[in-house]
């Protein structure tokens, strides 16, 4: 990787003031559990859904037996550690304070009832389940709270699903997957995490779709650092977080830059909310409804996207302090995650920008975001020569002025870049509402939330033949909820 | 990992630790009885998200390493056979994003850690430190 930036002075020394890597400190105080009574409601469904999501069971595939938990074994753990590949783990209402460690392929590890079987970390434990490396492993139908990590974590895999889950306050992420690829996240609630109530980091190709799921009040709705290629993230609603969906690069973890996420048929709106649990970058991010920073080659298309402090849909450059690596060349780009690993690092002197490249961004339908519906900017780089595209969106204002028109996405543009240039680098100096505290922040009551079909019956069907897949062309621009 | 496997010849050797508890055995070799002095060289081994870079290292007896936390999330850095830290090793709660937690290693022996948050001593998120007779 050949390339450093010395940012320039004044950003850079703004950059290392405002993205201090202190974390809001865990403290004593405890939160009362969730409230999982009575209302049915999750106050506003998520868009029609296209998906192709839960074939109908297969019965050839998995099931080779049937642990009922704690009928068979006492605990979650201990039905994992007795399972054999391909065995279907059912566990019965209760609250389990567990921390669950799966290392055997190709389970399914399912919840009878998602709201009433709760795993409940109490503020100690780190994970709700953490999957190790262990390939086809499913976990559906089931709730995580109280965690001081991730409700649900995959790391290393090839092959997962996660479906009908539930994820409420936790202290990173509320599903996580990590290095993970060929994966499906579906029906996901995710309330009260500092950081993403969803991430996907670090996999090229990801071969992932996130699907069917609302996650609001984190730090982000959906953050996706170093991830893509073959990522859909639709048909979901991304709310009330401080920012809504943020891929973006960094070499603080591999496979940088990130690139080639499809976002499509989303509502975003109202990521403003000023009283989440937040990491710095989530502060930094705050008032953005779909924001790359430092993306590359996303395909942003027919998202609704309202009620923003500053942009509907914001492709920003990403200041990254300390980084670990330079930036990658072109070429690099299109090497895969497993490739790129194996490239030494070579740690440049000052930060790092990485910009916004080649993004397309149509027919999206952007209303009521303050500084811009859509707005592009960076720290120093000409902005007409990251190669963003802009076609079909319906808006009220963009900066700079008429994207569209400089801008298109098949023809060749003209018009002045300078007239109403974006100033990206007075997101520094904002001074947003500090973080809250994960395990006290002013959550909404955690309501039921839909239970997977047939729980009690469906065969097991581990991950093998996920992403499910999805028939973009069919998507549509959401109406707005009422 | 072929350094672990290596350093697995003779189980009954008091030198190997008979501690670990994982459900895949791995066998790190103790130290040596034999200590040297500091020898005045530093070395960096960065924890990002979520690996060591790098995360095989062979450095010599009195060496100096530097154990940086250069991602966005807490990590640590833990001996499986010593998850107290009577010897080595820092916290989640003292390795936040920022941080650093330095060790010299002072006697030959390899050295595993893993980050218990984000792997096991055998997956995800672990390294080794092979330190030599100077």
């Amino acid at each position: 990787m050949k390339r450093s930036i010395v940012a320039a002075a004044t950003a850079v020394a703004l950059l290392l003031a405002a993205c201090g890597s202190e974390r809001d400190e865990a403290s004593t105080t405890t939160a009362a559990a969730a409230d999982t009574s009575t209302d049915v409601s999750t106050a506003e469904s998520v868009p029609p859904s296209v998906t192709d999501t839960m074939p109908a069971p297969d019965t050839t595939e998995g099931a080779d037996s049937v642990i009922n938990v704690p009928d068979d074994q006492p605990t979650i753990q201990a039905a994992v550690d007795a399972a054999r590949p391909g065995d279907l783990i059912l566990i019965a209402p209760g609250t389990y304070n567990e921390a669950v460690n799966v290392e055997t392929e190709n389970l399914t590890i399912r919840g009878l009832d998602r709201n009433e079987v709760v795993l409940d970390g109490n503020f100690e434990l780190e994970n709700g389940i953490r999957i190790l490396g262990a390939g086809g492993v499913v976990v559906e139908n089931m709730t995580a709270i109280n965690y001081k990590r991730n409700g649900f974590f995959w790391t290393g895999v090839d092959g997962f699903r996660g479906s009908y889950l539930t994820a409420y306050r936790t202290g990173d992420y509320g599903v996580y997957a990590f290095d993970s690829m060929n994966g499906q996240l579906e029906h996901v609630y995710a309330a009260g995490s500092p950081d993403a109530g969803v991430y996907i980091g670090e996999c090229y190709p990801c071969n992932t779709v996130l699907t069917d799921t609302v996650s609001e009040h984190n730090g982000l709705g959906y953050s996706g650092t170093n991830a893509g290629g073959n990522l859909l993230i639709v048909n979901s609603v991304f709310r009330n977080n401080r920012a809504g969906i943020v891929p973006n690069s960094g070499s603080y973890e591999l496979c940088y830059p990130q690139r080639e996420t499809t976002i499509v048929g989303n509502i975003v709106h109202s990521n403003n909310q000023p009283d989440t649990p937040a990491i710095d970058v989530a502060l930094l991010a705050m008032g953005n409804g779909i924001l790359s920073a430092g993306g590359i080659r996303n395909d942003i298309q027919r998202n609704l996207v309202y009620d923003h402090n500053k942009s509907g849909i914001g492709l920003v450059p990403f200041l990254e302090e300390n980084p670990n690596d330079d930036l990658p060349t072109k070429d690099e780009w299109e090497l895969t995650c497993e490739e790129s690993k194996s490239l030494p690092l070579v740690t440049p002197e000052g930060a790092l920008l990485w910009d916004s490249y080649e993004n397309r961004v149509i027919g999206n339908v952007l209303e009521d975001n303050r500084q811009g519906d859509i707005i592009v900017g960076s720290a120093g780089t000409d902005v007409s020569s990251l190669g963003n595209c802009f076609a079909g969106n319906t808006f009220t204002f963009t900066q700079p002025n008429n994207l569209e028109v400089l801008a298109p996405c098949d023809a060749t543009g003209s018009g002045d870049w300078k007239d109403g240039e974006y100033n990206v680098v007075a997101w520094l100096l904002d001074t947003p509402p500090p973080s809250v505290d994960w395990q006290t922040a002013n959550l909404p009551a955690l309501q039921p939330q839909e239970n997977m079909p047939d729980a009690a019956t469906a065969p097991a069907k581990p991950a093998i033949d996920v992403p499910y897949e999805v028939d973009l062309d069919a998507v549509t621009v959401p109406s707005k909820p009422t | 990992m072929s350094v672990l496997l290596a350093c697995a010849a003779d189980p009954d050797d008091s030198r190997f630790s008979q501690q670990n508890t994982t459900t895949t055995p791995v066998v790190t070799v103790l130290p040596s009885d034999t200590e040297y002095p500091a020898n005045g060289d530093t070395i960096e081994v960065r924890a990002i998200d979520n690996n060591f870079k790098p995360d095989a290292l062979t450095v010599a007896a009195g060496t100096e390493v530097v154990f940086r936390n250069n991602g966005r999330n807490d990590h640590n850095v833990v001996p499986p056979d010593d998850p107290t830290l009577a010897t080595w090793g820092v916290l989640d709660e003292n390795f936040k994003p920022g941080d650093s937690y330095a060790h010299t290693f002072t006697k030959p022996g390899t050295y595993v850690y893993v980050c218990t948050i984000h792997g096991t001593a055998t997956f995800g998120m672990f390294g080794t430190i092979v330190v030599t007779e100077p």
